[in-house]
Formats: structure tokens, C-alpha cells, sequence
């Protein structure tokens, strides 16, 4: 029903469903019985090209949406890792293509992660100055496509410079990866996800390997 | 005429290579492939590999931007060249115009999916109504600019209705095609040597 609702581009019909089911359980059976399996089934759709960007835009929508209502539950906030580590978020230098990496904020948002998103087209020394600012555990970097994909090799570099390789994981993502997943170590990276809504599973890995290099 | 020398473009560029064709600027053969795969780079791979495995004994100009993941790829093939740019409007525009636009939040709209710019969103993107494809274009981007190459007609109620669908500002932007038609001029004399 949800799916069926998302893919006929309603929004708020989808939105008010979930409230209404969440006043008969509750946001959180809601969201890890109905929600997060939508997403999940949407996000693999989405990797096989299987739905538009239309669809994975209003998906993100929709569970932004639902996510903010869920926050404001005092249950739902009891019931929840409140708060999982400090990632800085963005787009690498010359790319401007937010929508992954607002998926990402949302979901890993609702997970319990602290989230500083800097926005797009953001440069190397930028992302080590704001993790350092905010005592960052993790810093995730965005890019569609091989060229803008190649600068977040500053990013590597720049943590090397300062010492932070090991302190402050890099996560990397976006479609290029997906397609060319040797991409990940050619340019440094410490690990990627295949979707937006594994991001904080992919963030809980690289928390659990910095803390065992310690 | 260069002897087995051909470009495989991306169809975004049909009215200004087909101009530089009518006035003898290019002398060589073009293939097309839908500028609608922008949105399927696995298949736009697919489709390009084929048409290059098809030309595999001519030189070739590539006018892509890095629309695939191995795009860059074919540039290590020493009969392959392609037109410098992450993408169309860079390569039309030149590095420094696409940035300072990119900059003010401009969607760039160039001619052909002005033309076709219902069966990119709706049918493509999948925004089926205003209601979905208004808020999408307003997170991402502050205006469209229509990059007027001088082929489209400047025809308002075209200009309006894309306007009032994605829910943005829509400005012109007159553009000459001396870089481009600069670029494949080098191209076509590096690929002859």
C-alpha cells in the first residue's frame, strides 16, 4: 500500500497512513515493520534501475517526513539509539547531485547518528576542517560520477596530512560505486553502502573498526 | 573528408552539430545515441560499447560527458578521443560558465530537452504532475537557464510551460558554439595524425 502510494507520487496520503497505523502501534513498529522494509525494497529497486528518481525522491520524502513526526514521540525517542557517533556529510568538490546524500542524512538521522551535511561541491580541506570542529568519528563523501568520484582522493590525502587515517573513517558513496566498486580503495575510501538506508550499517562498521585499531 | 574518421555524440547535441555539418565545419560521419540514457548509464554503457565495437576500425570522437561509470575509460584507447567535460552543458559552455552557473543554482537546460523536456521529466524521471516535480527542482536548484544556441526558436510559451511545471524561474542564456566547434577541430586534427 505504501509502495502503491509512493510510486503514484502520494506523498502526504503516504505520510498520513503511516500516522494512522503509528496511532494504532506505535512510530516504532511502524518504522521497523513497515517503513524501513518499503525503503529497503525501494533502494534495491532503485540500484537495479528499476524505479525513477521520481520515486526515489518521494520515497526519501515521505520517510523524511515521517521520521520528523517520529522524533517528536517521546516513546519513539526513548526507544531509540540516541546517539550512535558524529559523521561530517557531503558532496565532493564539483558534484551537485544532493539527492543520495540527503537520502542519507535522513535515514542515518532516524538511526541516531549526529549528521553535520555541509551540502554540495564541497572541497577536501573543507570536510577534515568541519570533522575536526565537530570531533567527527566519520566523514562520508558523495559523488555520482568517476570524474568528481577521483577528488575525494584529497580527502584521503588531507586525513593523512593530519594524521586523522584510522581516527576519522571515510565513507564513500554514490552511483559510480555501485558500478565500479574497485573505486572504493583506488580512492581511499574505508567502505561503501549499496543504498541510502544502509549507510548506518555501513557508519556502525567503520565506528566498530576505528574503535578496534585503538 | 578524414578518412575513417566518425563521432558517436550524445543526441543533446544534434541541432549544433548538425549545424556545423550544414556549413561544412565537419566533413565527417555522426552517430546519435539518445540523450535520454542520461538517465540508464548501465544501458547508455551497453550502447555505447556496441557502437564502438561497430566502428572499431575508425578513429573516433566521443561527445560525452562522464555520463557512465567507464566513460573515461575509452580514453586509454589510443583511436578514441573524447570532448573534455563532465557533462553536456560543461562541454558546451566551457569549464568556467557551467561552474559560475552550477554556483547560482542553475538548472541548464540545453535545446534538445528543451524540446523533448516532457518526455525527460515525465516520462524519464517519472515526475508525472507538477505536484511531484516542484518541490524536487526547488531542493536542488534556484532557476533553469536555457542555453540558446541559436536552433530552438525562442518560443515563450514553451519557455512557460516548462517554468510553471518544474516550479523554477526559467532564464536565457545566449551562448556561441566557437568552443565547441574549437574543440572538435582539434580533435578531428589530433585523431588524424
Amino acid at each position: 500500500m505504501i509502495a502503491h502510494l509512493i510510486n503514484e507520487g502520494e506523498k502526504d496520503s503516504a505520510v498520513q497512513l503511516l500516522l494512522e497505523w503509528s496511532t494504532e502501534t506505535s512510530f516504532k513498529e511502524v518504522i521497523f515493520n513497515v517503513l524501513e522494509p518499503v525503503l529497503t525494497e525501494l533502494g534495491q529497486l532503485w540500484m537495479r534501475g528499476k524505479i525513477s528518481l521520481a520515486h526515489g525522491y518521494i520515497s526519501g520524502k515521505v520517510a523524511e517526513e515521517f521520521y520528523l513526526m517520529a522524533a517528536r514521540d517521546q516513546e519513539f525517542n526513548l526507544s531509540r539509539n540516541q546517539h550512535q557517533g558524529t559523521v561530517v556529510l557531503g558532496n565532493i568538490e564539483d558534484d551537485f547531485h544532493p539527492l543520495g546524500r540527503r537520502l542519507v542524512n535522513i535515514y542515518a538521522r532516524s538511526a541516531g547518528w549526529k549528521i553535520i551535511d555541509l551540502g554540495t561541491d564541497i572541497p577536501a580541506e573543507h570536510f577534515i576542517e568541519k570533522a575536526i570542529e565537530n570531533k567527527a568519528d566519520i566523514i562520508a563523501v558523495s559523488a555520482m560520477m568517476f570524474t568528481t568520484a577521483k577528488n575525494i582522493i584529497k580527502v584521503r590525502q588531507e586525513l593523512d596530512k593530519n594524521s586523522l587515517s584510522g581516527k576519522v573513517m571515510l565513507a564513500v558513496g554514490g552511483a559510480v560505486f555501485k558500478l565500479r566498486p574497485e573505486l572504493v580503495t583506488e580512492i581511499g575510501g574505508d567502505g561503501t553502502a549499496d543504498t541510502a538506508i544502509g549507510a548506518s550499517d555501513l557508519f556502525e562498521t567503520l565506528l566498530k573498526q576505528k574503535m578496534s585499531d585503538f | 573528408m578524414h578518412p575513417n574518421l566518425v563521432i558517436i555524440a550524445c543526441s543533446i547535441f544534434k541541432y549544433e552539430l548538425e549545424l556545423l555539418k550544414s556549413k561544412g565545419k565537419i566533413d565527417i560521419p555522426v552517430v546519435y545515441l539518445n540523450s535520454m540514457l542520461h538517465m540508464y548509464p548501465k544501458e547508455l554503457q551497453v550502447l555505447l560499447d556496441a557502437k564502438i565495437e561497430e566502428y572499431k576500425n575508425f578513429k573516433i570522437i566521443l561527445m560525452f560527458g562522464d555520463c557512465h561509470a567507464r566513460m573515461l575509460d575509452y580514453e586509454n584507447n589510443q583511436n578514441i578521443r573524447r570532448t573534455p567535460g563532465l557533462n553536456c552543458c560543461e562541454i558546451l559552455l566551457g569549464n568556467e560558465k557551467y561552474k559560475q552557473l552550477r554556483k547560482e543554482g542553475a538548472f541548464i537546460l540545453l535545446p534538445e530537452w528543451a524540446e523533448r523536456w516532457k518526455e525527460a521529466f515525465v516520462d524519464y524521471m517519472g515526475f508525472k504532475t507538477p505536484k511531484t516535480a516542484r518541490p524536487f527542482m526547488n531542493e536542488m536548484h534556484k532557476k533553469i537557464v536555457y542555453v540558446d544556441t541559436g536552433f530552438l526558436k525562442q518560443n515563450t510559451h514553451l519557455f512557460e510551460e516548462i517554468s510553471d511545471f518544474l516550479g523554477l524561474p526559467l532564464e536565457i542564456y545566449t551562448s556561441s558554439i566557437d568552443e565547441l566547434e574549437a574543440v572538435l577541430d582539434r580533435l578531428m586534427i589530433e585523431s588524424a595524425k
